[in-house]
């Protein structure tokens, strides 16, 4: 049973499962969860895994809880520094799912975290439409 | 691994080896509910002589405190406990 439509264990009406978490030592974690009742409101399974993660806390998540996707809140102008070492550990660990980063943001540091492979950059005026959108979008395209 | 050219059998032998991204990619089969996942079932007669241990309660019974115990209680030596959440949503 290895036909590639029965490989893929999501069928159309499973729900995204996403993987959200503050990483580092950035404590401002309210955006996050508001965040994590918009995707919730629109369907999704959220697993928020709270303040001072690490990389291999999270990768651990994604991998237990086979998640679709990783959004990370940044706060506190680490995300040049903490965007990069997340990406890079979620490709030593094989993992094939988005990192949508989300908080504050500066608009120059948008095209450098996007070329480092994250997937798409989200600022505080985002709606609960464009959250949730960017986030199908980058599922999908993955 | 990517999630679309990986098949039911390989993931199976790849949960068996102990790949967590495997077993995590297996229960969201199961909870699919697709056809195919019954051909998972087969994977319950491998433990062979583990104990399977369930632990329910209200909230704030100390589930978790318990299930950490039986871990610590368990561990060591070549005995690999695991642990199998459900949080109902």
């Amino acid at each position: 049973m290895s036909e590639a439509t029965g490989s893929d264990p999501r069928s159309p009406t499973t729900p995204i499962r996403v993987v959200l978490a503050k990483l580092g030592l950035d404590g401002h974690d309210r955006g996050i969860k508001v965040v994590a009742r918009m995707l919730r409101d629109a369907g999704m399974e959220v697993i928020y895994l709270g303040l001072r993660q690490t990389p291999e806390s999270i990768v651990a998540a994604v991998e237990q809880e086979d998640a679709d996707a990783v959004g990370l809140s940044m706060h506190n102008a680490g995300h040049l520094t903490l965007a990069p070492v997340m990406i890079e550990a979620m490709r030593e660990a094989d993992l094939d799912v988005p990192l949508i980063v989300g908080g504050i943001v500066p608009d120059r540091d948008v095209e450098t975290l996007l070329e480092a492979g994250v997937a798409a950059v989200l600022g505080p005026g985002a709606s609960a439409g464009e959250v949730v959108e960017a986030l199908r979008r980058a599922v999908a395209a993955r | 691994m990517t999630r679309r050219d990986v098949g039911i059998d390989t993931l199976m032998e790849r949960a068996v080896a102990g790949d967590r991204r495997a077993t995590g990619r297996l229960l969201t089969l199961v909870e699919s509910g697709r056809d195919e996942a019954s051909a998972i079932a087969a994977l319950t007669h491998h433990p062979g002589r583990a104990h399977v241990v369930g632990v329910t309660g209200a909230p704030g019974a100390g589930k978790s405190t318990m299930v950490a115990k039986l871990v610590a209680g368990y561990g060591g030596g070549d005995r690999r406990p695991a642990i199998l959440a459900v949080d109902p949503s």
